[in-house]
């Protein structure tokens, strides 16, 4: 599936080509959006399990919360830096290769992921959990929390609904950050594949139109 | 024709239009970014029975036209059902337009945009 995602030919079909050339052409690019949906599907399921183990841990956290308090926008910080963001390897490919890159002040390490790597990873049979811990690679350099200024520290989300914060809302930021690191660059990956199978497509159809009449 | 490098090399952050519980999370994970003062835009809004469409609306065309940060676009698929015509007529590539399921709002394939475009493309 990862071939059909990042392997395809890609060679332009032109008048040049015979009507059997354009006929293969047109039925390995169907070949290849089906495979394409059948993955968009896959990821949407993915990003579903993961957003409903998080709402439930979040739902969890607020049930057993001291004072009735709601952990939602009331205690956003206003002054909030993403330490998750995405950024654009060169690829080799048509569809630009999205990297997921993360300055976890919690953890010891500053880890990436690329769309690719998540394409890769196999997470029907393991929990969120365990999936997350075997797709974590660490950069070659670690950055420890030592070496990380102040205001890096100090970023981590749950430090907004104070110092000491349940287990459940621990449990949400996993789910949520497994969602993010994983499934939603993927499906990302896997739309921006699909609208240039559909523009393929409709090329392809084009030029046979253009051919018979 | 796949987008120009120059179209989405700056973009670097995920935007979020949700519900309190869908923001949350995703906020925990840090995605969250609120720009320097004294523009300090945010990367998300949060949807409540009172947020009316026309804000929806404007929060949607600020974060795919006018910011050029913004990578990823998530979108509770409910919240998206509010505003379809203008999430159905989205084309561009970036920033890439996701719907999301909500606490209460599972996801639904017949109602997603990618999925519309599937349809139409088969029938033609």
């Amino acid at each position: 599936m990862t071939e059909i995602i990042r392997g395809a030919s890609r060679d332009k079909v032109s008048n040049s080509h015979t009507p059997d050339d354009i006929h293969d052409r047109l039925d390995e690019l169907w070949e290849r959006y089906l495979g394409l949906l059948d993955r968009y599907r896959v990821t949407q399921e993915e990003v579903a399990r993961c957003f409903s183990s998080g709402f439930m841990s979040l739902a969890q956290a607020n049930f057993n919360s001291p004072n009735r308090m709601r952990y939602g926008q009331d205690y956003y910080d206003e002054r909030m830096q993403a330490i998750r963001t995405l950024s654009f390897p060169p690829s080799e490919g048509k569809a630009p290769l999205m990297k997921i890159a993360s300055t976890q002040s919690r953890g010891s390490s500053a880890t990436q992921r690329t769309s690719a790597e998540v394409e890769d990873d196999s997470t029907t049979s393991t929990g969120h959990r365990k999936s997350r811990e075997n797709n974590l690679r660490p950069l070659q350099g670690q950055i420890g929390t030592d070496s990380l200024p102040r205001s890096e520290s100090t970023r981590d989300p749950l430090k907004w609904f104070g110092i000491l914060v349940p287990p459940a809302l621990r449990a949400a930021q996993q789910s949520f950050e497994t969602a993010v690191e994983g499934p939603l660059v993927k499906l990302a990956a896997v739309k921006s594949e699909i609208s240039e199978t559909e523009a393929e497509i409709r090329r392809t159809r084009k030029v046979m139109k253009a051919r018979k009449s | 024709m796949a987008a120009p490098a120059s179209e989405y090399k700056d973009r670097q952050f995920l935007a979020v239009i949700g519900d309190e519980d869908s923001v949350t999370g995703l906020l925990l994970a840090g995605v969250g970014h609120v720009t320097e003062p004294p523009d300090s835009q945010k990367n998300f809004l949060v949807v409540d029975g009172k947020t009316e469409n026309s804000t929806i609306e404007a929060a949607f065309d600020n974060f795919t036209q006018n910011r050029k940060d913004i990578a990823i676009l998530l979108i509770n698929q409910h919240i998206a059902e509010r505003i379809r015509y203008r999430v159905d007529a989205y084309s561009a590539a970036f920033p890439s337009l996701l719907e999301i399921p909500s606490k209460d709002h599972p996801y639904d394939p017949e109602k997603d945009s990618v999925l519309k475009r599937v349809r139409r493309l088969f029938g033609e």
